[in-house]
């Protein structure tokens, strides 16, 4: 008993909870450098290892690494393509970027050491990275909008035609302009928070599980648990920021009309899939 | 403390000295009552219609991230309470 507790028995005992955002290690000036940053950085060159060692010697017939690597970004390509069609393939550099880098950062977070050391904090259990990714992606897509659709964009959020069809319906266009106005905005927040939220809780549910359970080994179920939810989460997130994209450069006149090829992809029609037969 | 003085911002909502567990303990069962009636509906909508499987999973997970936000607020708001930040 002694050797398991050998500060004496405590039940629960203290948790050293991670910390909400990364401490910071040194200043530059008025900046801080955290250890989210450099945590970060050790992602960073990660990933750019990874890369490096798949495409030193590039074959005409992959295999090993480069085979993987070529999976992967022919996986994430294909997604990109079954969600927005072949013009969304654009958007695969940001959407495979912001996927990877948030992965690779939620499942550190669940390697011990990290969040618990001071020089280790996982990026994306520091809300201020999460937010950067946000208002980055942000700022690209309305950018991505306004150069598709030039000033026509800005038609969802003031849209004064409704008024030709008498001004009760153009008070309601106007103020359904505002409500989409405001959830452009709102999208920043959520972003921001569901990545932080399930990647702090996550940490907090596993030092808390550690805690309680005495056994560190009992922990393990959460920690498979946990990096399901990275993988998820960094899905979600690349994934919105796509859909995003892909609601931005879409006109809004033409996908009202009738029998346009946009309309009948979305509705198969009754010849292109028969009723199944009674068995 | 009374919920007039809140408003009127003479006192803070921290001096209603809430456990710091009570908007996640309040709120989540409503994200979960979402969550597991997206999953049932899209598990019987693959099982009618195993060809549209892609579509509907990544429709799915969309509506299930969309829901677990507002769990995940409520989270953040725990937190909030718990450092004393609001």
């Amino acid at each position: 008993v002694e050797f398991l507790f050998p500060h004496g028995f405590k039940y629960p005992p203290d948790f050293h909870i991670p910390s909400l955002t990364g401490e910071s290690l040194f200043h530059v000036g008025p900046l801080s450098y955290t250890n989210a940053h450099l945590t970060m950085a050790i992602v960073i060159v990660l990933l750019f290892g990874v890369v490096w060692l798949a495409t030193r010697d590039l074959r005409e017939r992959p295999s090993g690494l480069q085979n993987a690597t070529e999976l992967l970004v022919q996986g994430l390509s294909d997604f990109v393509v079954s969600i927005g069609g072949p013009s969304a393939r654009k958007y695969l550099p940001l959407f495979g970027t912001l996927f990877l880098f948030i992965v690779v950062s939620n499942w550190l977070s669940v390697v011990p050491f990290v969040g618990q050391v001071k020089f280790l904090h996982s990026p994306t259990a520091d809300y201020h990275i999460n937010f950067g990714m946000a208002v980055l992606a942000w700022v690209a897509y309305q950018t991505e909008g306004f150069r598709t659709l030039k000033l026509e964009y800005a038609k969802r959020w003031f849209n004064l035609s409704g008024f030709k069809d008498g001004p009760f319906i153009g008070a309601i266009f106007i103020l359904v302009g505002l409500i989409e106005l405001f959830s452009e905005i709102f999208r920043m927040l959520t972003l921001t928070l569901r990545l932080w939220g399930n990647v702090l809780g996550g940490e907090i549910m596993l030092v808390v599980m550690s805690g309680l359970l005495f056994l560190p080994g009992l922990a393990l179920p959460f920690v498979g648990l946990e990096v399901f939810i990275g993988l998820v989460q960094g899905l979600v997130f690349a994934l919105l920021v796509l859909m995003y994209f892909v609601l931005a450069v879409e006109s809004h006149d033409e996908e009202h009309q009738e029998g346009s090829h946009t309309d009948t992809d979305r509705v198969p029609s009754p010849e292109q899939h028969p009723q199944a037969r009674a068995a | 403390v009374t919920i007039k003085q809140i408003v009127k911002g003479k006192k803070t909502w921290n001096s209603l000295d809430l456990p710091p567990g009570s908007p996640s303990a309040s709120v989540s069962s409503a994200p979960a009552t979402a969550v597991g009636l997206l999953t049932a509906k899209s598990s019987e909508a693959i099982g009618r219609n195993p060809d549209a499987a892609g579509a509907i999973r990544t429709n799915m997970i969309l509506g299930a991230a969309l829901a677990e936000g507002l769990g995940i607020l409520s989270f953040v708001l725990g937190i909030l309470l718990w450092t004393r930040i609001g």
